[in-house]
């Protein structure tokens, strides 16, 4: 058997992250967040980060198609068979998007050389927006927006032309701005003056205006909740925001712990916040106020620095790298998690109204766990395998 | 220097970190800058946020009974923020609430998940239980006492059907539910009335603001011009008359499978519903003991389903009123014509079908008075199953009647497609028409359908929706609803209707009369009587009308194994027809 290679610093911040986390739900710990369950599930993500170790690239590369599909079905199943199957659903909508990210690397990588034809990009940007009109239909916005987060990432990284990335954010951009007629029209005049300006041909721009449109209609199906359209959410979501019986009442508590837990924080095991229970959902989407509020500034600059090391150690290591596939995964992977901090962390103290993004780790949700470390496991062993090739 | 190297991988780096530097800057200016005004906020964080539940609207009968209540009760709460995770302390809560630590446990998780600042652990706690807590609240931490409203049925079984009853929040309705309003401790409507009118009856909840102490402790209540009082639901006055309901119900005691109905044919006002076997609903609010729970699973006849709605049954001498109907409305027959001589069987097909007697020669008015089968199947040959099938669907007597009422069935009307799946494709024939369109086998009707259709019949062809509720009125009295009539003409042929009545008051008044049990003297009643046998129980079915000329009640009383039925039950629908003339009509006369 091949021995396995640990790349060092990755494994001392997942380490660190790890104990911090522990440490952070061991202070949550109680009848519904059993830290017992947490750490056991931290355990079977850690056994099978290991076992990823001896999964070669290439068997990711060669499978990356069938497992997106797997994944999409495997969700799709799991739409219908809700609410009996809840957390085959979790896991299936959280592995998305790692499988997302398999699957549009070897695309890309694939046709690289190409990756400005019309013919190449459309059928990725039509994958995209399937997968976006499901988690939008989910009620996860926030799934949405890494979807289109990651696809732009991983063309801008295959030189694509920036006329062409606004063309694809254009598409995206009116699923969520539709249903504001005005904002919409005013969108589309600037898009058309600004590829214009950029020498596009006619044929394209009438092309973009055409899949906007489409794009547009879109939205009408896929925005269908109880609210109604885009444009009712976010007035739903203003209204409730300073509603302090509804939506506002944790946002304001959730800002008084953060607000409150100053440079260095209340202490561990100490927030205040946290032991009176101001805040429901602290041990899943509000997680980054109890944090905020035991540790203090200072937890909050740690753990990002944490993960921006990881970042910035595979960019500097990027070129070493032979195999083009292995660089997107792990720029995609990285730059995945770092979103998933931010959106938390923003959620937290009412920049956006994502609610569905939990924090990776710092979470009593399994999926969120093991994506954490079977994220780590993968780029891993891209970065001791750094110089393989085939 | 590296960093400044134009590549794209890089760009992305700085973008990263120019995100993260922002978010970094504004957690600055929240934690650091603001941090003071931050700490204060949260030292003076001593309001606790606490739904107060809304006192469900009442129930009232036609003659001003209260038949579903509300109560004050003390119930026993926990205050899921103070209570600590140990054994000892669960089990001394546990066996207060006199409930078991897993289902404690589960409670108090549920009640985390959803948000919950407090728990019901037991709704009514007696006098002594109160007393000692109250005496000795340092020993209970967290233990609350309130006298909160539930709702109660005063009259326990006799309107568990048509009123239904309520129940918990179950965790799977509780996703949907939160997104109109509901809390997690608040009762639903789960059948009948409850669950169909819920929305008017539950409602507003309120919001109230107490200021606790550093240990979640609640000291009094504050803040006063934000919270929200509770807003009762609106009272809602039925068309069920009590003391019929009461004496229907003591009448029907001894059968454990019957289900009647008594509805006025010109309104569709339905003014007694009964269906047994029934269930005193409030065990699922002041909690149901586990035997009882299991008796009521595992009761062949469950007590859950109301008969008179749900239960599908074989809709016999109906569809041979439909049939004499065509008949007379297309002319297929004369009335006097004549049929092959019941000789007491018929050959159909390969199939022999029998008659209860050998009637010899007969015409349609005097077959359906000495209700010889074998004229009758002859006649349905004749009828055709396109064109009745076209009449039914027409009435649109296979459908739901539209009773305001939760969970109504379907009736059933076979078409061609189900007679191909069931016995193969060309592979029936005429004998599996005939015993369809007698009403024997493939299609049913719930008893509901059938007083709608008889009524129907005695309403010169007007098919009236039925309805359990009459107005609906806020707590303050005034009237927000009122419920008017919904009428629709589905038989158009006046002289076949007022034919087909008539036959049904021969039915019970001539010398060939087989029920003259149901007779009443001096009282002009119509009646049908038919029975039916299903997996070795009988089924005796009645209808019963008055008066003649312009009925004004009609009674449908389906009973399974009763004992000599072809006297019992005239005599039994005869008395209760006989009480609610006394009580209905004549007392308000005098």
């Amino acid at each position: 058997m091949k021995k396995m290679n640990i790349d060092s610093i990755l494994a001392v911040i997942a380490l660190i992250l790890t104990i911090f986390a522990l440490i952070i739900m061991s202070s949550l710990n109680g009848y519904n967040s059993n830290l017992l369950q947490y750490s056991m599930w931290i355990a079977i993500s850690i056994v099978i980060m290991i076992f990823m170790q001896f999964v070669p690239v290439k068997i990711h590369f060669a499978s990356s198609y069938i497992l997106f599909s797997v994944n999409l079905i495997v969700l799709i199943i799991s739409i219908i068979l809700r609410p009996e199957h809840v957390l085959l659903h979790q896991f299936a909508s959280q592995f998305l998007k790692l499988t997302y990210i398999l699957f549009a690397s070897r695309y890309i990588s694939n046709r690289k050389d190409n990756i400005n034809s019309f013919r190449i990009y459309t059928p990725l940007t039509i994958i995209t927006l399937i997968i976006v009109s499901i988690s939008i239909y989910l009620k996860q916005p926030s799934n949405a927006f890494l979807y289109v987060f990651m696809e732009i990432i991983l063309l801008y990284l295959a030189d694509m032309k920036t006329e062409n990335i606004i063309i694809i954010i254009s598409i995206f951009i009116s699923i969520f701005i539709f249903s504001f007629p005005i904002i919409w029209i005013f969108f589309l005049i600037c898009l058309i003056l600004i590829l214009y300006f950029m020498r596009t041909g006619i044929i394209k721009i009438a092309a973009v205006l055409f899949s906007s449109i489409i794009s547009g209609i879109i939205s009408i199906f896929i925005w269908a909740w109880e609210t109604g359209n885009a444009a009712n959410i976010i007035e739903y979501l203003k209204e409730n925001s300073v509603n302090i019986h509804g939506y506002g009442w944790n946002l304001l508590q959730s800002k008084i712990a953060v607000g409150s837990g100053g440079l260095i924080g209340k202490g561990l095991f100490m927030g205040s916040q946290k032991g009176l229970e101001m805040i429901s959902g602290q041990d899943d989407m509000y997680i980054f106020s109890v944090i905020s509020e035991e540790t203090g500034y200072l937890g909050f600059v740690i753990m990002m620095l944490l993960i921006l090391i990881i970042l910035i150690r595979i960019i500097y290591i990027y070129k070493q790298i032979r195999i083009i596939y292995s660089r997107y995964i792990i720029i995609g992977i990285s730059t995945m998690i770092l979103i998933h901090f931010i959106m938390n962390i923003s959620f937290a103290i009412g920049l956006i109204p994502f609610w569905d993004c939990s924090m990776p780790l710092f979470s009593f949700n399994p999926s969120s766990i093991m994506l954490f470390f079977v994220s780590i496991g993968i780029i891993n062993k891209i970065l001791v395998d750094k110089y393989e090739y085939w | 220097m590296i960093l400044f190297r134009n590549n794209r991988e890089r760009h992305i780096l700085y973008f990263m970190i120019i995100l993260t530097v922002s978010i970094g800057v504004i957690l600055f200016v929240y934690q650091i800058m603001n941090r003071a005004r931050y700490r204060e906020l949260s030292e003076s964080n001593r309001v606790r946020m606490v739904i107060e539940p809304a006192p469900r609207g009442k129930m009232f009968s036609s003659d001003s009974v209260e038949i579903a209540s509300v109560r004050k009760l003390y119930s026993l709460y926990l205050d899921i923020g103070i209570v600590k995770p140990d054994y000892i302390v669960l089990r001394e809560i546990a066996e207060l609430a006199d409930m078991s630590i897993d289902s404690l446990s589960m409670l108090i998780s549920n009640g985390k998940r959803y948000g919950q600042s407090q728990v019901l652990l037991k709704s009514d706690t007696d006098m002594r239980t109160v007393s000692v807590i109250e005496e000795n609240s340092n020993l209970f931490p967290g233990i609350l006492i309130k006298g909160t409203v539930f709702r109660y049925y005063p009259f326990k079984d006799l309107y568990t059907h048509p009123i239904g009853y309520v129940g918990n929040i179950s965790n799977e309705e509780y996703s949907e539910l939160i997104k109109r309003g509901y809390a997690f401790f608040d009762f639903t409507g789960k059948s009948g009335i409850e669950a169909h009118y819920d929305s008017d009856l539950r409602g507003i909840n309120g919001i109230k603001y107490y200021e606790i102490d550093i240990n979640g402790r609640i000291i009094g209540s504050i803040n006063e011009d934000n919270a929200i009082k509770p807003e009762p639901g609106n009272n809602l006055y039925t068309s069920l008359n009590h003391t019929i309901q009461q004496y229907c119900d003591s009448l029907l005691d001894e059968y454990s499978v019957c289900d009647m109905i008594i509805m006025e044919p010109k309104t569709g006002r339905i003014l007694s519903m009964v269906s047994k076997p029934s269930f005193n609903p409030n065990i699922f609010i002041y909690g149901i003991k586990r035997d009882i729970w299991d008796f009521l699973q595992r009761n062949d006849n469950s007590p859950f389903i109301n008969r008179c709605i749900d239960i599908q049954k074989a809709p016999l001498l109906l569809f041979r009123l439909i049939t004499m109907y065509i008949t007379m409305d297309r002319t297929i027959v004369d009335s006097n014509d004549l049929f092959q001589p019941c000789t007491g069987n018929l050959l159909i097909g390969n199939e022999e079908f029998k008659c209860w007697d050998e009637h010899g020669q007969l015409n349609m008015n005097d077959a359906f008075l000495e209700n010889c089968d074998i004229f009758f199947d002859q006649l349905i040959l004749k009828v055709g199953f396109s064109e009745f099938a076209g009449y039914i669907k027409e009435m649109n007597m296979n459908r739901k009647t539209g009773l305001d009422i939760f969970n109504e069935s379907d009736g059933f009307l076979p078409d061609i497609e189900f007679f191909s799946a069931r016995y193969g494709k060309k592979e029936w024939g005429n004998a599996e028409i005939v015993k369809m369109m007698s009403g024997k086998e493939d299609a049913t009707m719930t008893l509901l359908q059938m007083t709608v259709l008889a009524s129907a019949f005695i309403n010169g062809g007007i098919k009236v929706t039925p309805t359990l509720i009459d107005s609906i009125a806020d707590c303050k009295g005034n009237t927000v609803f009122k419920n008017e009539s919904i009428k629709k003409q589905i038989m158009y042929n006046k002289d076949a209707v007022n034919n087909i009545k008539m036959l049904m008051y021969q039915n019970v008044n001539s010398d060939k009369s087989i029920i003259p049990a149901a007779r009443i003297e001096n009282y002009p009643i119509g009646a049908l009587y038919s029975e039916f046998e299903s997996r070795n129980i009988s089924i005796n079915n009645m209808l019963m009308f008055y008066p003649v000329e312009d009925p004004y009640i009609i009674i449908t009383l389906s009973i399974e194994g009763m004992e000599n039925a072809r006297f019992n039950l005239p005599h039994l629908i005869r008395k209760i027809m006989y009480y609610c003339i006394k009580e209905l009509y004549e007392k308000n006369e005098h």
